[in-house]
């Protein structure tokens, strides 16, 4: 009898442990080792730091190491900053509309980047929406207000960042500001101390590593954003996106060696992350699934209110701002102000792209594939992950825990470059099929939706499956009956984060894809790139892949409302 | 019905300490067992044990006679109430009763009829649609007491089931949880921290200390008369003596000699509500050092002859600290008590 369950338990913990580490290892850790030992040997596979001084010596390499740091360090101030009053607002005042903000931030989450990037287009460009309202000022007024020249410059680039990450941080701060023993402040204000002091020397230093690990995070990101640099970040190379041009011109060894430095710098950020994360009793795990903005909270005065309205609408107007002028613009007939929907027409035709030699249609339909096949091959992978995770030791951990990092903290060109090195010309050909794309896609998306099952696995209260066993449901019964509904919501979750992730994947997906299967960023990417195209079209295939992203991200939506229904007590 | 448990040896994985050592147990005839002891002492260990939820390192497990250490816990047919109630969340009460009904493949009109008659019994017919987060305390325990008896099990197993609520409605629930028990006529292992609640509760109680029963018996004699030190001290009992020795029908202690026929043992001890301002009895000087208010009970700690006591009187007419007085103490109500052993 207990000779079964000892073999019983085996199994299941080789199961367990074994594919996900075989996934992570062959998809993500093999490639990048790769890559990484292209930086370090040369072409007779004899080993030389001639590459990697090279890249340190060479100008131009340091010059786009110095201002990938410090676009990144910038955006990630700025964002902090930012989400500070945010975040504050939101977690000590009620007003009516807060539930909405909250739902509104989730929306930069999830917005594939070059969506943003063609709203940044029609916001800031020379014919663009902001110049084209200056021009207007002035020839009525007569005034000489300078057109807007922001984009192609690093401040373009800091604007967008903080578009995508205010967000995050917003999030990780707020949960520690809900969490703060508001009984402190109470404390400090009793005994004289105004508002102000209280909160730059009670409440602050008490968000110390909240403050750390949400800067450091959005630093990380802000390293390896690719799209948006591409399109919009004109002549300013960051790391990712050089890299991305020297594996395009096949110069693989200072790539290789590039993405060495890159990553070194990456994993200082990303271990401040971890470190800083899981000091205050680790309120900073950020997943959509959770709550955020506690119910309660004070009525605000009407001053505050008043800050609160303009913090509000500056949010408001930032999020959707951009948004907006892609709609716009979609809707916009090239000759005149007429509102015309043969543009999206026009997308939805099978019209083959001259240059691309796919149609727009195509590559939709190549998008929902892989997303939906990213979903079947990443979710069961996070659901073992999420148990594994559990699990308080068993040998190996260590390694999983690291290996579960890369997919998040590696240059996803160098990522999807060491694919294709790693399986073409030997025995596995993979380069070049569709299956690769769906791969990299699963590794990419896999650890967000493991920590997503994870922290839903782990507000299981562990006597529920205590109770279903001596109520008499054997361990499968007592799994699938009550666990397993108790933790769909983060499955839920995981799968949308999977199929939004390879909706919006540019990176790899660039490196990876052959014109066949091409993917929607990948083709709206190509269609900006290729320049001189009309604009119409592109803001409609981009409305698309936006208005598919968002149809997706409404399921979470309706998760939470489970969540409430059955008020699972944490 | 009954619950053996022989010589069963617990230890934590990785070696370590034992949690039971040579710990024996019977529980028969629908009777309600409470097993009490400090936090750390082992009580969940012995119910999760039971359940089949931990492994003994020794011993044997038997269930109405039969065997079932290797039985997988589902096999078991126990029943469990948790401190916590670990109700499902995702059912509605009326689910939650029916899941051991369920599992049983009993069909569906006769797990109807069930649920409807536990419904009735424990007073929760109007709730049976609701899921457990809108349920109060009181009734979330009911209906985790419901959900493990709707079964008819062979045992049930409750682990603190009270202490998560209120003061007040756990007094009220001890009498309707008894009444409950005995009518299902289930045997029943009550754990607990509070010995007031299995004092009024149950029909036997186990002091669960070193891994074993220290000492088991019925309720009044475990308040009144328990026979060991430790058992007396984790009953409340706060005044212990040492007995120096005994001559012509009087024990020596360091309150003075106490009239006493019988042998002489190493402790005698006795409550302090024994120790009365008035009444018959050993008289005995005694000094005020503090009095403490308690609503109707004062509590007062005097000293005599240097041994400080501590006593419990009604509060009419409180002495004041200071003042000297003579307290009274029924020697039948003085308890003799054995040396733990060590």
């Amino acid at each position: 009898m207990s000779g079964n369950k000892i073999s019983a338990n085996a199994l299941e913990t080789a199961g367990l442990y074994l594919l996900p580490m075989v996934f992570l290892f062959l998809f993500c850790l093999y490639p990048l080792l790769l890559m990484a030992r292209y930086g370090i040997t040369d072409d007779n596979g004899r080993l030389t730091l001639r590459y990697l001084s090279e890249v340190i010596h060479d100008r131009i390499f340091r010059e786009v190491i110095i201002f990938t740091l410090v676009q990144a360090f910038v955006s990630a101030l700025v964002t902090v900053l930012l989400a500070i009053p945010g975040a504050y607002l939101l977690a000590r005042y009620s007003f009516p509309g807060r539930s909405v903000i909250m739902a509104a931030t989730t929306v930069p989450f999830v917005l594939p980047s070059l969506v943003l990037a063609v709203g940044f287009l029609g916001l800031f460009g020379a014919q663009g929406l902001l110049n084209g309202l200056i021009y207007d000022v002035n020839s009525f007024l007569g005034t000489g207000i300078p057109e807007l020249e922001l984009l192609y410059t690093g401040r373009i680039i800091v604007l967008a960042h903080v578009f995508f990450n205010f967000p995050i941080a917003l999030r990780i701060l707020n949960s520690r500001f809900s969490n703060l023993d508001a009984s402190l402040e109470n404390a400090a204000r009793s005994m004289g101390a105004g508002r102000v002091r209280t909160f730059l020397f009670v409440t602050l230093p008490q968000m110390k590593y909240s403050l750390i690990s949400s800067f450091s995070l959005v630093f990380t990101y802000c390293m390896l954003s690719l799209g948006v640099i591409l399109v919009i970040g004109g002549l300013n190379h960051t790391l990712e996106v050089e890299l991305f041009s020297l594996f395009n011109d096949l110069k693989v060894h200072q790539g290789s060696a590039l993405f060495i430095i890159g990553s070194l710098l990456v994993m200082l950020a990303t271990g401040i992350y971890l470190w800083s994360s899981t000091r205050e009793g680790g309120g900073s795990d950020v997943s959509l699934g959770e709550g955020v903005a506690r119910k309660g909270g004070r009525r605000p005065g009407a001053f505050t209110f008043f800050l609160i309205l303009i913090y509000l609408a500056m949010v408001v107007i930032v999020i959707f701002g951009p948004l907006m002028v892609v709609i716009r613009e979609s809707l916009l007939s090239g000759s005149g102000g007429d509102i015309t929907f043969s543009w999206y027409r026009e997308v939805i035709s099978r019209q083959v792209d001259p240059v691309l030699s796919i149609s727009p249609l195509n590559a939709i339909l190549n998008s929902l594939l892989f997303g939906s096949l990213t979903m079947l091959i990443s979710v069961p992978l996070a659901w073992m992950t999420a148990h594994l995770m559990l699990r308080s030791r068993f040998i190996g951990k260590g390694l999983l825990d690291l290996m579960l990092l890369f997919p998040l903290g590696a240059s996803s060109v160098a990522l999807g470059y060491g694919l294709v090195k790693a399986y073409s010309g030997g025995p596995v050909e993979l380069a070049g099929t569709w299956y690769l794309v769906v791969l990299v896609h699963s590794v990419i998306a896999y650890p967000l939706g493991a920590r997503a099952i994870y922290s839903s696995l782990k507000a299981v209260p562990g006597d529920l499956m205590k109770a279903a066993r001596s109520i008499g449901a054997g361990p499968l019964e007592a799994y699938f009956k009550v666990k397993l509904p108790l933790i769909l919501p983060g499955i839920l979750i995981a799968s949308v984060f999977s199929f939004a992730i390879s909706l919006g994947e540019l990176g790899a997906t660039l490196m990876v894809s052959r014109e066949a299967y091409i993917t929607m960023p990948v083709f709206l990417y190509r269609v900006i790139e290729g320049g001189g195209r009309q604009i119409g079209p592109m803001n409609a295939f981009a409305v698309i892949l936006m208005a598919i992203t968002f149809l997706s991200f409404l399921g979470i939506e309706a998760v939470k409302h489970l969540f409430t229904r059955w008020g699972v007590e944490r | 019905m009954s619950l053996i448990i022989r010589d069963m040896d617990v230890s934590y994985p990785g070696g370590g300490r034992k949690v039971l050592r040579g710990f024996d147990l019977d529980i028969t005839d629908g009777e309600i067992y409470s097993l009490i002891g400090g936090s750390g002492s082992g009580k969940t260990t012995v119910l999760n044990l039971i359940a089949g939820f931990l492994q003994p390192s020794r011993g044997r497990i038997l269930i109405d006679g039969r065997d079932v250490t290797d039985e997988r816990p589902h096999k078991r047919n126990i029943g469990m109430v948790f401190q916590d109630y670990a109700l499902f969340p995702h059912m509605s009460v009326r689910s939650n009763i029916a899941f051991g009904l369920r599992t049983r493949n009993i069909p569906r009109i006769e797990v109807d009829r069930r649920v409807d008659d536990v419904l009735e019994l424990t007073g929760l017919s109007d709730r049976s649609g609701r899921f457990p987060s809108a349920l109060s305390g009181g009734e979330k325990q009911r209906v985790a007491l419901s959900r493990a008896l709707v079964y008819e099990p062979s045992l049930l197993l409750l682990d603190e089931p009270l202490s998560a609520l209120d003061a007040s409605l756990r007094e009220g629930l001890r009498k309707e949880l008894r009444k409950i028990l005995k009518g299902s006529g289930t045997n029943a292992l009550y754990v607990t921290h509070d010995q007031m609640e299995a004092v009024s509760i149950s029909d036997r109680i186990g002091y669960l200390r070193d891994g074993r029963i220290h000492e088991e018996g019925a309720p009044e004699r475990m308040y009144w008369r328990p026979n060991k030190v430790g058992t007396a001290r984790f009953m409340g009992v706060s005044n212990i003596l040492k007995v120096k020795g005994s001559k012509d029908g009087h024990l020596e202690t360091s309150i003075g000699r106490i009239p006493w026929s019988g042998s002489a043992l190493p402790f005698i001890g006795f409550r302090s509500e024994s120790l009365r301002l008035s009444g018959n009895g050993i008289c005995l000087k005694c000094r005020v050092r503090e009095v403490e208010y308690r609503g109707r009970d004062l509590h007062l700690d005097l000293v005599s002859e240097g041994t400080p006591l501590k006593s419990i009187v009604s509060g009419v007419c409180p002495p004041k600290p200071g003042d000297r007085i003579d307290m009274f103490l029924d020697p039948r109500d003085i308890m003799v008590l054995e040396k733990d052993p060590s």
